[in-house]
């Protein structure tokens, strides 16, 4: 017998019902986007996945104001996205944490990576560095604009309804991030360029 | 770079509008893309579901507390934007029922959020009827029917095993029921409308009869719970 995976509409209906437990679902089903969503504002690993705790915690406190519960994954978003911009705010003063301007990545030596013949393994860690690179040297609005619309698959107008962005800002970004991606795996080799 | 190539990659200008040199810029910028994107996507996040249920389950035991205190009667951890359902006039709405539901594409957000209204003056105590949402697929073109959620729950705090079988499932116990709090095991499955029998396996051996749902004679000298999933032209409760 299969078994379809209930709809986050029915989720969300379950756990208000008093499921409470049902929430899982909901944590498992979008843990990974969130973390990459909250990474991609140029949090560390360690303070996106608080972030991501953070945000389910009250996405859960707050689920009877979710008023669309089709488009939960949006509505969780944003509470993800308030959550990561005000700890950068509080963080401003520290280089990497800033929004606007960030530094660029590590300065990885991505040719000699290249160079030395690299096997899998090196070739996975020069193709990280890359696109950490070009990822760290764009606007974090850009960034995230990249992430959501590319790796994360919405729509622009799910990314506007996420980000409170116009489409043609968000298309902005996405086009900018496209051109800084390319430009930085082209330079390291990568990829048919 | 050239917006008619960015625009070709959101699908707003037709590819065989470019021309051969900004196709094959746009086949750069799509691969580049791609390979970022596929790279992006393997990123996963340590695992936060744990340590988020167990600070929401420990804020539902908080409210559950609160709720005692004041006097609400609740007897199950609140849930939030739910309202008590403790009220002595509330009682006859704990009985099992049967809810009914239209099989037209589009129903699921109505369903659901009518579920989010009428579950919370269904709850009952530690164990309740099950509960039944619809998921409204593209049944009604071509006649197949409707998906439908049921969440069963069972209130065996000494239980270290709860199965769920019945005539969906030939009569093997193939859904494990999760514990939640407060010594109450609980799974959603998906069922087609009809009537469906069922009962709950304890620790692998003890067969019981949901205790809060109708009963039938399983013609062994012992009883099933029965579960109607009617298909109507509203959702209702019967």
């Amino acid at each position: 017998m299969s078994i379809p995976d209930p709809p986050d509409a029915v989720v969300v209906a379950s756990v208000l019902g008093g499921a409470t437990d049902h929430f899982s679902i909901l944590v498992v089903r979008y843990e990974d986007a969130l973390f990459r969503h909250a990474r991609s504002l140029g949090l560390d690993p360690d303070t996106a996945s608080d972030m991501v705790q953070d945000a389910m915690v009250r996405a859960w406190e707050r689920l009877g104001e979710c008023r669309d519960p089709v488009h939960f994954r949006i509505w969780v978003g944003r509470i993800l996205r308030n959550r990561c911009l005000d700890h950068l705010k509080r963080a401003s003063s520290r280089r990497n944490s800033s929004l606007e301007g960030r530094e660029g990545g590590q300065g990885h030596d991505l040719s000699a990576a290249f160079a030395e013949g690299a096997d899998d393994v090196l070739h996975r860690q020069a193709l990280s560095a890359a696109i950490d690179d070009a990822l760290a040297g764009l606007p974090g609005d850009q960034a995230e604009a990249f992430v959501l619309k590319h790796v994360e698959g919405l729509s622009y107008e799910e990314m506007g309804a996420l980000t409170g962005a116009s489409v043609s800002a968000l298309k902005m970004r996405v086009h900018r991030a496209r051109d800084v991606m390319r430009a930085h795996l082209e330079a390291a080799g990568i990829g048919s360029m | 770079m050239n917006d008619r190539i960015h625009a070709a990659l959101d699908d707003d200008r037709r590819p065989v509008d470019l021309t051969p040199g900004e196709i094959r810029e746009l086949d750069q910028l799509e691969s580049a893309a791609g390979i970022a994107a596929d790279h992006l996507r393997a990123r996963r996040s340590p695992g936060v579901a744990d340590a988020v249920m167990r600070e929401v389950l420990a804020r539902a035991g908080d409210v559950r507390a609160t709720d005692v205190r004041a006097g609400a009667g609740a007897s199950e951890p609140s849930s939030p934007g739910t309202p008590s359902s403790g009220s002595g006039w509330m009682a006859p709405l704990w009985r099992p029922r049967t809810v009914i539901v239209r099989p037209i594409w589009g129903l699921l957000a109505a369903a659901a959020l009518a579920m989010a209204v009428l579950v919370p003056a269904l709850r009952s105590g530690p164990s309740q009827a099950p509960l039944a949402t619809s998921r409204a697929t593209d049944a009604a073109p071509g006649g197949e029917a409707p998906t439908v959620f049921v969440q069963f729950r069972l209130h065996a705090p000494e239980a270290s095993e709860v199965r769920l079988a019945g005539s969906f499932t030939e009569w093997e116990p193939l859904h494990a029921l999760h514990r939640a709090e407060g010594g109450v095991w609980t799974v959603m499955v998906a069922l087609e409308p009809g009537i469906h029998d069922y009962a709950f396996v304890v620790d692998g051996a003890e067969w019981m009869a949901d205790p809060t749902a109708p009963r039938i004679d399983d013609g062994f000298g012992g009883e099933n719970s029965r579960l109607a999933l009617l298909l109507g032209n509203g959702m209702r409760e019967s």
